[in-house]
């Protein structure tokens, strides 16, 4: 594919080229047709019926190709011509070499061929079969628009400009991985957004040598800061809602065809934590759910360390009525508060692993039998004491209540190390384990800048926004290290 | 470079987790858990530990199966543990020959320490007690008059854990009617090492109940007694002097500020009745003055001590009353003044008298208001005490009346 094969004004020539570089394939159709009547130029069309729509290579091509006898004569033949005259598709390009004609030919566009010309004309007769705009599974809300981002990069950007129709929207787009060519689009809107961040996101798209990108995770891996440390620095949603947000705040949205997730970037650990309808809820009623994400996050982080620090190690604590009942249920378990905290988490994240690939019509039959077994029938059986269902059901339940897939994701796998440094070592440990944790985060940067601001490196205008959600009539600023440019959100109801 | 120092800047933190001395790792299930201790002169050794220790009788199998029933009838969740030794830490460790579980006192509720330990001297365990961590300083610390034995074999009726119980009762007893103040392990380090307070400990009692089954629910406990907490233990330095009876009681907290509530039933010679009036609240100061220049310093320090009360009128005897107005208030709150001032006054004398140890807080006062003079007189002044002037002063306010008037 990669020898440059130019195409030659022998039609043939050209078929044949075409037809090799794609490997002779059986769901190729070459129609031939005659541009200008029955004694004019012999013609071809070349395509992948399953990638183009039939109606518009018939509507736009075929139909004034074979009819356009009375507008070209033959001595006024040349691409451009045909183009401009004959040709009614709205996106039509002149390409020179097969290479090209045959990626047009897979990206569902139609190739015309015409002997006696060079090159040929690639036309964009594209299927545009997409799944319809519905509302988005991964990230539920109780106020807010119930659409949310699809397939199409194409589509999606439509929906980001339908949203903000200002001329400062901007989409860069490249295509990216060798073999895929998809289309990666950055986002941003001008003015707003940090020039830093802007060059620092394209340089890192630039760099990417892959031969695929087919989702935007493979994007997020290969550009984000912190190899190594397991949590997400960038916002993946497919909440067109929640990108616009982010866009008006500064900052930059990476889209890629074929999937409905798109990344917005930079990440903060606070951010991660925020939902598109904290911007349409009350605002007090946003802030006490911002805050509950806050205590979930702990929660699912460090109680099961805690329950056992506390059973194995540091029993004063407990208050003395909750401990005599704990003695009383943990009186004829086998193992230690370690080991069936271990157990109890192993299989939540079994079950939780099985709901996930499970057809959704078993899902529920099967999570039933799961709360029985691993409720009910555990304690019965003497593997694990009520209290550490509780434990166990706080713990899954707060997890879920983090609105970010791919923290609450990190937040679990964490859980684990912790729980054995506090089964062994106490308290000592969990504090061990969470200092830790800490420390990788606050070594984290997003796109430059610090994972934890605005804790670390404290502003209080920025805290007003990211942990409160301050009502609409102060929200003044952006988030500060986020959009230096013009930091007051502009408007007179909120400047 | 960067990579050695990633290295070692690793081993460095690993090595953090051995820096520790917390691998001892006891499930809470293996552990006996002392929910109140007793301790005695002892029968063939100077200290006797008596343990009450928690012990779940009935499997989380049977509370599970058959509901909630299962949880509320489990009476007997303890069982007494007693031993002895040449110390208290010794007694403690001898049980442990005889226990299946570690012995942890980190739950104790109370300790109980017997009136004859208390006349030797206290402070034969009271370093035990401060010295050992796992003894949590809010325990608190009572006197048994009698033996804490009797004390431990006691119950508290509708209560399954005796220990538990006293606390609730120290509660009670001190936030309703002011007739105790709490002492727990922390006031207990405090006052055995301070020259110018001596302390009052609430001492506890058996109640004999004569009838078998007289005492409700528990037939077979009532043949023990039940508990019940009155007095104040009175110490002179570490050694107990007697026992202040809950009518003077009340009258100490007031001297050290801790007063919360009370009820007086206080005679009106003016209305001819009995009128019931709960105090809510006590406030007192004390003025400290030097009279003379005699060198007897008990002639040279008088102390002021001021109490200003506030009562509310609970309830009035009506079968003799006279006639109520709105200036009654006025002639009720002097009628108490008085009352409350010859309580108080026969409180002092009894504490000057008959125990001569300042539990009331005279020599604190002094301390903070003469330092000088208290650095004179610091060493004597137990035997300065008993005889120093000590005047009281009483203001009172009688306000609401409730709904009639």
């Amino acid at each position: 594919m990669n020898d440059k094969i130019d195409l030659t004004n022998n039609i043939q020539n050209n078929i044949n080229k075409i037809r090799k570089g794609l490997g002779n394939p059986s769901d190729l159709i070459i129609r031939s047709l005659a541009v200008g009547g029955l004694d004019s130029a012999e013609a071809v069309v070349v395509y992948i019926p399953e990638l183009i729509d039939n109606v518009i290579l018939g509507a736009q091509v075929i139909v004034p190709l074979t009819n356009g006898f009375n507008k070209l004569k033959k001595p006024h033949y040349s691409f451009k011509n045909i183009k401009d005259v004959l040709v009614a598709a709205p996106n039509v390009t002149e390409v020179s070499d097969a290479e090209t004609a045959i990626k047009e030919i897979l990206t569902g566009k139609t190739v015309l061929l015409v002997d006696g010309l060079n090159g040929a004309l690639s036309i964009s007769t594209k299927r545009q079969q997409w799944r319809d705009i519905n509302d988005p599974e991964s990230a539920m809300v109780t106020q807010g628009p119930r659409e949310g981002f699809v397939e199409s990069i194409a589509t999606n950007m439509a929906l980001i400009r339908k949203k903000v129709p200002s001329p400062d929207v901007r989409f860069d787009i490249k295509k990216l991985g060798r073999r895929t060519q998809t289309d990666v689009a950055v986002c941003y809107i001008e003015g707003i957004v940090r020039k830093e961040l802007l060059n620092e996101v394209q340089k890192r798209l630039k760099k990417i040598d892959i031969d695929a990108i087919l989702e935007t995770g493979y994007v997020a891996e290969l550009i984000r800061d912190g190899k190594y440390i397991p949590f997400p620095d960038s916002n993946i949603t497919e909440r067109p809602d929640l990108a616009v947000q982010k866009l008006l705040e500064g900052y930059a949205v990476i889209m890629v065809d074929g999937t409905p997730f798109v990344m917005i970037v930079p990440a903060r650990l606070a951010e991660l934590l925020h939902s598109a309808d904290d911007y349409y809820l009350n605002y007090y009623q946003a802030t006490s759910s911002r805050v509950i994400r806050w205590v979930a996050l702990f929660i699912s982080l460090l109680l099961p360390s805690f329950y056992v620090a506390v059973i194995s190690f540091n029993q004063e604590i407990i208050p003395d009525e909750l401990m005599y009942h704990i003695i009383r249920d943990r009186e004829v378990i086998a193992f230690p508060a370690l080991l069936e905290a271990f157990f109890m988490e192993s299989a939540f994240e079994i079950l939780r692993e099985a709901g996930l690939r499970m057809p959704k019509s078993i899902g529920q039959t099967i999570s039933i039998v799961g709360v029985l077994v691993v409720g009910e029938a555990a304690v019965r059986a003497g593997i694990v004491s009520p209290s550490m269902i509780v434990v166990v059901g706080l713990t899954a339940l707060s997890s879920f209540a983090i609105p970010n897939v791919g923290l609450a994701n990190s937040i679990r796998l964490l859980r684990f190390p912790i729980m054995f440094l506090s089964g062994m070592l106490g308290f000592y440990g969990l504090m061990f384990g969470f200092i830790i944790v800490l420390n990788l985060l606050l070594t984290l940067k997003s796109y430059g800048i610090p994972y934890l601001s605005p804790f670390v490196s404290i502003s209080p205008k920025d805290l007003k926004t990211v942990i409160w959600r301050t009502p609409w009539w102060s929200f003044i600023y952006k988030p500060t290290p986020v959009a230096a440019d013009k930091k007051r959100r502009g408007g007179k109801s909120n400047a | 470079m960067r990579r050695t120092r990633k290295v070692i800047l690793g081993l460095c933190i690993v090595s953090i987790l051995f820096l520790t001395g917390c691998w001892d790792r006891h499930e809470i299930n293996s552990i006996a858990f002392v929910t109140r201790m007793g301790i005695d002169t002892g029968d063939t050794q100077p200290i006797k530990v008596i343990m009450e220790i928690y012990s779940p009788s009935g499997s989380s199998h049977q509370s599970q199966t058959s509901g909630d029933s299962a949880n509320g009838s489990s009476a007997t969740e303890y069982y007494i543990k007693t031993s002895e030794g040449a110390t208290l830490m010794e007694a403690i460790l001898n049980a442990m020959k005889e226990t299946s579980r570690r012995i942890n006192v980190t739950h104790t509720d109370a300790i109980i320490i017997g009136e004859d330990l208390c006349k030797e001297g206290i402070a034969r365990v009271s370093d035990g007690l401060r010295r050992f961590q796992e003894f949590n300083p809010k325990i608190d610390v009572l006197i048994a008059k009698g033996t804490a034995g009797e004390v431990m074999a006691s119950r508290i009726p509708s209560e399954t854990l005796t220990g538990r119980g006293i606390k609730r009762m120290m509660n009670n007893s001190g936030h309703l009617l002011s007739l105790i103040h709490t002492v727990t392990l922390k006031d207990f380090r405090f006052y055995s090492e301070i020259l110018d307070e001596n302390m009052a400990v609430p001492a506890v009692t058996v109640k004999k109940t004569n009838e078998n089954g007289a005492g409700g629910q528990g037939a077979a406990n009532s043949s023990k007694g039940i508990l019940s907490l009155e007095s104040l233990a009175v110490f002179r330095q570490d050694k107990l002097v007697g026992f202040l009876d809950s009518a003077y009681s009340k009258w100490v907290q007031a001297f050290h500020n801790k007063f919360q509530n009370t009820v007086l039933a206080v005679p009106s010679s003016t209305f001819d009745s009995t009128i019931t009036e709960r105090v809510v609240s006590v406030k007192r100061k004390f003025y400290v003055e030097q009279t003379t220049d005699a060198d007897d310093w008990s002639k040279r320090l008088k102390i002021r001590a001021v109490f200003y009360t506030r009562n509310n009128i609970l309830e009035i005897d009506k079968t003799t009353s006279g006639k109520f107005n709105e200036n009654s208030a006025e002639i009720l709150g002097r009628e108490a003044e008085n009352y409350i001032k010859s309580e108080i006054e026969e409180t002092v004398k009894r504490v000057q008298n008959e125990y001569q140890s300042d539990i009331l807080g005279i020599g604190k006062a002094v301390h903070k208001q003469l330092p000088n003079v208290w650095n004179e007189i610091a060493s004597q002044w137990d035997s300065i005490f008993p005889d120093v002037q000590i005047e009281v002063e009483v203001h009172t306010i009688v306000q609401r009346s409730g709904m009639l008037l």
